[in-house]
């Protein structure tokens, strides 16, 4: 039903970009949360346990998607921030959706971290391994931890914009080093990697549907959240600017009155 | 092994929901508490499409 | 861009060598962190000796956050940045330049680290080319990153707590490289090192060209 009158708005959308931009954000909301549960009901119920990994299986269809989530958050935040950056793209558009994006990006990573530590203590029976995958995420979440804190800092927003987004270019030049830094770390000094879970399945059908199925589910989510942290974004800045109106008026009338 | 899977399960979908949660209700009050940009345009729209 | 480079590394040298900041605050920092490190790992059992690669890139590193924190304070007073706004000189250089006077500074810390290392660790040096080719990329490489965030946390009322969680992590990668290169050079294998050796001067051109690119805009906004 919703996507029904979704459709039939979109003729509309010229006249009115507001409402069926917040239909389409709820549909998709909708549609992201039906598909979680069902991927939660497919993984933990549906679908068989594996012959090599068992029921340790269950954990390939949330912690991918989840990780596959984060990378996506900070790619999309560099790109924002390089089209904010180039003059002839250059738009507060950006600028929210960088920040919207790098915060649900942050939180996606630290759950990629949580729920791989979860299955690290599974399977190799430590919470911690210094795997290069597992370092090299690490990295990335003190890497955007630090990009939302720069962005915390209280400043006018042109500035801020600016300094926020060169820090994400700063920042994002960084992963593929890291990456390749690590990794040489992990396979050039040490003899036998740690095992990796993921090459020994074999994903098919039911199984890879569902995983599938998680990898939508979650993103859906993040559009999702993002559409909503950017309209905070963009509510917070004009309670900022209304605030600032508000007060300067306040002091007027009273040099008035004075 | 099973109290593992399920702490991953809840680890996720309990920081996610919860974490949509404070963004929607951030979203509602702020909008709220601020009125919206072109408020005589909507009721049209509802009628004509309902 | 070069002769700009050079008026204001000149400048950030002369400030340096006037003020002793460096020299009396930043270098014996480094040396207590030496110092500390063997309180951290009891020297009896050989530990500091094998680990000596890694301490010494560590102490380097936290040494790199003081000195850059140091090249933009002392732009902080006096409205110091302003002039250096108005100067007319190419941001491009002024990058170039204040990267240049961190990086010198940091040589000479990395060479009385050095001489640290050898002294209280005990470790031997083998390998010279290589252990000098990778002080000269990571530190060209901590110098360009840590100048162009330098110059993003200038302008913050929390640049001193913000500058670290920020640098750091960027540099992880040089820590990471300078150290494996420093462990194939003592050991006395340095072909082990030439791949580190290339990360290395890799990420010292990836931050060079970006800090170039951005200084501009961020010293006119801050």
């Amino acid at each position: 039903m919703i996507i029904t009158r979704r459709q039939a708005r979109r003729p509309l959308t010229s006249s009115s970009s507001r409402r069926p931009g917040s239909l389409v954000r709820t549909a998709t909301g909708v549609v992201g949360l039906a598909s979680v549960a069902a991927t939660v009901w497919l993984g933990l119920w549906v679908t068989p346990p594996s012959t090599n990994l068992g029921q340790l299986v269950r954990l390939l269809y949330i912690h991918p998607p989840v990780a596959w989530v984060a990378y996506l958050a900070f790619g999309v935040t560099a790109a924002a921030s390089l089209l904010y950056l180039w003059r002839r793209t250059r738009s507060v558009v950006w600028d929210r959706l960088a920040a919207a994006s790098g915060e649900v990006g942050v939180l996606f990573c630290g759950l990629t971290l949580v729920s791989g530590s979860i299955w690290g203590k599974a399977t190799w029976g430590v919470w911690w391994t210094w795997d290069a995958r597992l370092t090299s995420t690490a990295l990335l979440f003190v890497l955007y931890l630090g990009y939302l804190a720069l962005r915390r800092v209280p400043s006018d927003p042109g500035t801020r914009a600016k300094r926020s987004a060169v820090a994400a270019i700063l920042a994002f030049a960084d992963v593929p080093i890291s990456y390749l830094s690590v990794y040489w770390w992990k396979t050039l000094h040490q003899t036998g990697t740690v095992l990796n879970p993921q090459r020994q399945v074999h994903v098919h059908g039911l199984m890879a549907w569902t995983l599938l199925l998680g990898f939508c589910a979650f993103t859906l989510v993040y559009a999702w959240l993002v559409a909503h942290r950017y309209a905070v974004e963009a509510l917070a800045e004009r309670q900022q600017g209304e605030g600032l109106a508000r007060a300067l008026a306040e002091r007027r009338a009273e040099g008035r009155a004075a | 092994m099973s109290g593992l899977i399920d702490a991953g399960y809840s680890v996720v979908l309990v920081s996610v929901a919860a974490y949509s949660a404070a963004v929607v209700y951030r979203h509602r009050s702020l909008a709220r508490s601020l009125p919206p940009p072109t408020p005589d345009a909507e009721p049209e729209e509802e009628g004509e499409w309902q | 861009m070069w002769r700009d480079a050079a008026l204001v590394a000149g400048k950030d040298i002369r400030v340096e060598l006037r003020s002793r900041v460096a020299t009396n605050q930043v270098l014996p920092f480094a040396l207590l962190v030496l110092i500390l490190f063997a309180f951290a790992l009891d020297p009896d059992r050989g530990f500091l000796g094998q680990a000596a690669p890694g301490l010494f890139w560590v102490a380097v590193l936290f040494s790199a956050v003081l000195a850059v924190q140091r090249s933009f304070a002392i732009e902080a007073s006096d409205h110091a940045r302003e002039g250096l706004r108005l100067s007319g000189l190419d941001p491009a250089g002024i990058f170039l330049g204040k990267a240049a006077a961190v990086a010198a500074q940091l040589g000479v810390l990395e060479a009385v680290l050095t001489a640290g290392v050898v002294v209280l660790y005990g470790a031997h040096l083998e390998g010279a080319l290589l252990l000098l080719g990778t002080c000269l990329a990571a530190t060209v490489g901590l110098a360009a990153a840590g100048t162009a965030y330098g110059v993003l946390a200038a302008s913050l009322r929390v640049r001193e707590t913000l500058l670290p969680l920020l640098l750091l992590p960027v540099v992880a990668p040089v820590l990471l490289g300078a150290t494996k290169a420093w462990e194939a050079g003592l050991a006395g294998h340095p072909a082990q090192g030439d791949p580190w050796l290339r990360l290395l001067a890799v990420f010292a051109v990836v931050y060079l060209a970006l800090g170039v690119l951005a200084f501009g805009p961020l010293l006119e906004e801050s």
